[in-house]
């Protein structure tokens, strides 16, 4: 079964995988509770347009991606925050925005290789040296980030009014949690692909509320489901030839259900 | 700032607020004094939402100014001086995963257990404080958010259409817990409510708001004045009663 260990190149999907799943769900606990889960998405569109502009200028696939992300993450939080423009609606503009952009740019680079459908589902084979590196170091930049600052994203994720009363830097505390949903989001677009960036991020965490825990176990709940799904997905992936990030979602929904059975049968 | 040698918790000078050509506050000043329990009544759209907003820096003055132990309400705020409940923390349906020391905890933004501790044993909820708050009745989640408000040892403690949504028994030990927290702890209290009997029987003083400060009182004054109150406030006492009651 341990063969495919034998290949450098699924060491490093697992390895990538492996990290993502566990940085993936830490973020996407806020997003969730924030009722913010729509901008995983939304930054993932704009990273494939990213990703097309790297092609045609011959740039890093995941910075370029990365760079372009962070800023609409950083933009859209501060239209948010003014309330200039709605939540959602303004995600919307972003979300189809992005997309437009890259098929334009997509269709303007004719020629050029872009694996469009390992970019959109996820391809295990493509994980390189280089992005495992990025995986693996701005992975644990998350990781540290998230348990410096735990206890204040927490606290606007209960209730943002009364973390502003209570004190807390709740706009810059808000661009953080933005500008790590950008990071996720680029970096998981290898495994998981574009299109199931999200899924990562907010599946297992609405998975694991369904045990009503509290909110670290919680988090902990979610970690666990997302490192299962994301290594049985893998497996199955190669295995049965599957896109990896459908195979992956597919999996985390599967437990939900699961999750949500039990949790109403109690 | 001292007055008959006590200290001013709440300095509220020359204070108006406009929203969109509409005077929601005109020129309001008034004086809270440490320890002192105040009852902040007035009819909707009468400005006691607003009044709450500016007194905890969610919305920036624009005349007049506000003093928090002497500080704008934002540097009160950053020093965990402003202890909040809001009305709908009762009411609604908290999306977020978390147990009831969770959210106590999530009021101080330095960890400090003891003061974490003594927040859960002075309102009564250390006994469940592994619970998940969705679990709560209406009366012990507002019981844990006020444990959550007093995490911080704000030296204020403001709360918001507090007994919306309580049964009768939660709102009896609501208010005794908050006549403790008064007593014992010499907290400044101030509460906003419609219901004017209920705040009556308990408070030190009532401010009543209606764009302007239509008049503040003693307890004492209020038993025999609280008709005339009434009438300035809401035209009639039968209009007053009705007004209460739409709200329950």
């Amino acid at each position: 079964m341990f063969e495919i260990f034998h290949y450098d190149f699924m060491v490093r999907a697992f390895t990538a995988g492996f990290a993502i799943a566990i940085i993936a769900p830490l973020v996407g606990i806020f997003l969730v509770t924030r009722r913010y889960s729509f901008m995983a998405d939304t930054l993932a569109h704009v990273s494939l347009a990213g990703v097309a502009a790297a092609f045609l200028l011959g740039l890093q696939p995941v910075l370029t991606a990365l760079a372009l992300s962070i800023t609409t993450a950083l933009t859209v939080e501060k239209l948010r925050s003014s309330g200039k423009v709605l939540g959602e609606a303004g995600l919307a503009i972003f979300l189809s925005g992005g997309l437009a952009l890259a098929s334009v740019l997509i269709s303007a680079s004719h020629g050029i290789n872009l694996n469009l459908s390992s970019v959109l589902f996820g391809s295990i084979a493509t994980v390189t040296t280089t992005d495992l590196w990025l995986i693996l170091s701005l992975g644990l930049v998350v990781v540290l980030t998230i348990s410096l600052i735990y206890r204040q994203l927490f606290a606007i994720s209960l209730d943002e009014e009364l973390a502003i009363v209570s004190g807390l830097p709740v706009r810059r505390l808000n661009q953080i949690l933005v500008v790590l949903t950008a990071v996720i989001v680029s970096l998981s677009m290898r495994i998981v692909g574009i299109l199931l960036v999200g899924a990562l991020m907010v599946i297992p965490v609405m998975a694991a509320m369904q045990f009503k825990k509290s909110f670290l176990k919680t988090m902990i709940i979610s970690v666990i489901i997302s490192i299962f799904s994301v290594i049985s997905g893998l497996f199955l992936a190669y295995y049965l030839g599957w896109a990896s990030g459908g195979t992956i979602t597919l999996i985390s929904i599967l437990i939900f259900f699961f999750a949500s059975i039990l949790s109403l049968r109690r | 700032m001292q007055i008959n040698g006590k200290n001013i918790a709440i300095k509220v000078e020359a204070l108006s607020f406009n929203y969109q050509n509409n005077v929601v506050l005109d020129n309001i000043s008034f004086e809270i004094m440490e320890g002192e329990y105040v009852g902040l009544i007035g009819p909707n759209g009468g400005g006691k939402t607003t009044l709450l907003k500016l007194m905890t820096g969610l919305t920036s003055t624009q005349k007049g100014k506000i003093l928090i132990n002497g500080l704008s309400p934002e540097k009160a705020r950053r020093k965990g001086k402003i202890g909040y409940v809001p009305q709908r923390i009762v009411q609604t349906n908290i999306q977020c995963p978390a147990t009831v020391e969770e959210v106590v905890t999530s009021g101080r933004i330095s960890t400090d257990l003891k003061a974490i501790e003594t927040a859960m044993l002075d309102t009564d909820v250390e006994k469940f404080r592994h619970r998940s708050i969705e679990d709560l009745s209406g009366g012990e989640k507002q019981r844990v958010f006020i444990a959550r408000a007093m995490a911080s040892d704000p030296s204020i403690l403001i709360l918001d259409e507090p007994t919306t949504g309580v049964d009768i028994q939660a709102t009896k030990n609501f208010y005794s817990l908050l006549k403790d927290l008064n007593q014992w702890h010499k907290m400044t209290i101030i509460i906003v409510s419609h219901d004017i009997e209920a705040v009556a029987k308990e408070v030190d003083s009532i401010l009543c708001l209606n764009k302007q400060l239509v008049s503040t009182c003693k307890h004492e004054d209020m038993k025999h004045n609280s008709a005339e109150i009434l009438k300035a406030l809401y035209g009639s006492d039968k209009n007053f009663i009705h007004h209460h009651h739409h709200n329950v």
